[in-house]
């Protein structure tokens, strides 16, 4: 088997030892195959392992591989899909009990592409369940229990891509595919220190995908590097007419790399200085010390701010309205009182109540609040910020344990850049900049302009060319021996 | 963190802590379906005009019609809890200025496909 010299290299470098011979795509996935049954369970990393179609695929590769026949820089590499992603024959539990043995009869469009790019699947990997569509208080929430963090398995990895954010810390896999609809890959990407990238909405087919918010939702890749991100979204862009928010061919197809689209340097960062209504010291440390490190590089720093307004309740709201109703049969029918989390339980008869009006005017307010965002980017390539304004938090008892959720609660942070980002359809990458005095990673993030993937891409690159956080792992010899 | 701001479990953690306490409007009818009013709670609710509260009585109300018979008191406190929380989300989004010509960014899009989209910028380029 492998080591982890080979399994952390990034997609860039395996894909060169592939073409080198160096070892097989047969050899790489059963390295990670193994390492995923040895350690995967451990942590809650996956839903189900597809290990009879990981090695039909990796040996298919490995032929065209030795033929000389390169079918791009996802060939023969494996991975993980977050289990809301269909495909064909096997189970798709979207992370929660009443789905537990549901399957589909085709592939999602990503996963055609994916197979077309000779991708290699290793398996599907645990989620929240609903991906948080019915809301949820911790990460227990999870039809295979919560996913821990291979940094400190005591501290949660977030959600609701949690075990998408696992594999790749862990090096279980070389990538794997999160959904974000507000926050969900940036965040578990934060906490485990990989690289999590929310791409513009629209351009990654969601045909096949479970759906939360049909307005909101994206898919995206987690990986150890940017420039990993950027290689998978030139596989997995482009438009799909399958998708009804899907761009136009010329918007959704993705270049890369394409030097011609990034921008010009001097890269001009927007630091923002008004999101946060808390923020952990060494967090903001570690982002003082990072747009340093971006200065240094050549880029123009500068203060930027949100404008005022709804922007979280706006996201929020229509996250709650447009669940209700994609989930509507769960919850028509009561089966949503077997979700794991009380609140995902009641959580979506609340969410029915909302009329007609209050959804077209949230929706009203959103345009205006996205084209206020939009000026933004006259003055800056990117905006830059925390990837989270805290560290990985301990996992909690299960919720029936614990009236933890219950605490009062501290007043809604409107311009948290999740929710603003998420809200307007803007790029947004997180990557690793520092670590805690205990341990656990610290991220910085940067948002685009919508549709300006290239440049968040752009500005994480920069900053991994001058910085090797990215390139530290987890020690998880305690969880190889147990 | 998530008590804070997380993603989905952001909200939910605020859903259910930002409005500790059930409300129940005297001679309302919905405090039949919740525990009564602590002081704590009515400080709690204290943001929201009688006209809101009305609003989410009525829902809590409608909701309980509907799905009453599933409910067990402790679920029926808390969709009221999360109902005030929305409630509360609402008002900036209603207080918020819009114009006539603000649409909502939930129009209709044409399905244009692309391949008819090059075969009439194909025509349109040879019958220049």
């Amino acid at each position: 088997m492998l080591g982890e010299d080979i399994l952390y290299l990034s997609i860039r470098d395996l894909q060169a030892h592939l073409r080198k011979h160096s070892f097989s795509a047969t050899e790489l996935a059963r390295s990670y195959l193994d390492r995923s049954e040895r350690i995967g369970s451990k942590l809650n990393a996956y839903a189900t392992l597809t290990e009879d179609l990981a090695l039909k695929q990796a040996r298919a590769a490995e032929r065209e591989i030795l033929a000389g026949h390169y079918r791009g820089p996802l060939h023969g590499i494996p991975y993980a899909l977050k289990d809301l992603v269909a495909v064909k024959g096997y189970r798709t539990t979207w992370g929660a009990r009443p789905y537990a043995d549901q399957t589909f009869a085709y592939d999602a469009t990503i996963v055609e592409k994916l197979n077309q790019a000779g991708a290699v699947l290793i398996g599907k990997a645990a989620m929240i369940e609903l991906a948080g569509g019915l809301g949820y208080t911790d990460g227990y929430a999870s039809l295979t229990g919560p996913s821990k963090n291979p940094w400190k398995t005591d501290c949660w990895t977030c959600g609701s891509s949690s075990g998408s954010g696992a594999v790749v810390a862990a090096g279980l896999a070389a990538w794997a595919l999160g959904s974000d609809t507000r926050g969900s890959i940036t965040c578990p990407a934060s906490w485990c220190g990989v690289a999590g990238m929310r791409p513009s909405f629209g351009r990654v087919s969601r045909h096949g995908a479970m759906a939360i918010a049909w307005s909101m939702d994206k898919l995206g890749p987690m990986a150890r590097t940017a420039d990993d991100c950027g290689l998978i979204l030139s596989v997995i862009a482009g438009h799909d007419p399958k998708d009804h928010d899907s761009l136009p061919t010329t918007d959704a197809q993705f270049r890369y790399p394409a030097p011609d689209l990034e921008p010009h340097m001097p890269l001009r960062v927007g630091r923002l200085t008004n999101v946060w209504n808390k923020i952990d010291a060494e967090v903001q440390k570690a982002n003082d010390e990072g747009t340093r490190v971006l200065e240094r590089a050549g880029a123009r720093v500068s203060d930027a701010q949100i404008p005022d307004g709804p922007f979280e309740q706006a996201a929020e709201l229509t996250i709650l309205i447009e669940s209700a109703s994609a989930f509507q049969d769960l919850i028509d029918s009561g089966r949503c009182t077997s979700l794991a989390d009380p609140l995902g339980q009641i959580n979506g008869y609340a969410s029915q109540a909302f009329g007609a009006s209050d959804y077209l005017q949230v929706q009203r307010v959103r345009t205006v609040l996205q084209q206020q965002v939009d000026k933004l980017f006259d003055s800056f390539d990117v905006l830059t910020t925390a990837g989270q304004p805290d560290l990985a938090q301990p996992l909690r008892q299960p919720p029936s344990k614990t009236p933890a959720q219950e605490e009062p609660g501290e007043p809604i942070e409107t311009r948290a850049p999740d929710g603003v980002s998420s809200l307007c359809g803007l790029p947004a990458i997180a990557i690793p900049c520092g670590f805690s005095s205990n341990g656990l990673p610290i991220a910085i993030q940067f948002i685009g302009r919508a549709a300006h993937d290239h440049a968040v891409i752009a500005a994480a690159r920069l900053f991994q060319r001058h910085t090797g956080w990215h390139k530290k792992h987890p020690s998880i010899s305690g969880l190889q021996d147990a | 963190m998530g008590k804070r701001r997380l993603s989905r479990r952001g909200f939910g953690t605020r859903a259910v802590a930002a409005a500790l306490g059930a409300i129940a409007q005297p001679g309302s009818g919905a405090e039949l379906d919740g525990p009564l009013v602590s002081s704590e709670a009515q400080k709690e609710q204290s943001d929201l005009t009688p006209a809101k509260m009305q609003e989410v009585e009525a829902r809590f109300s409608e909701t309980i019609r509907r799905y009453g018979d599933r409910l067990s008191d402790e679920q029926r406190s808390r969709i009221r809890r999360v109902l005030i929380q929305n409630q509360r989300m609402l008002s900036p989004i209603r207080d918020f200025p819009v114009h006539n010509g603000d649409t909502p960014a939930t129009t209709l899009k044409l399905g244009v496909a692309d391949s008819l989209r090059a075969e009439t910028h194909a025509r349109t380029a040879t019958e220049e």
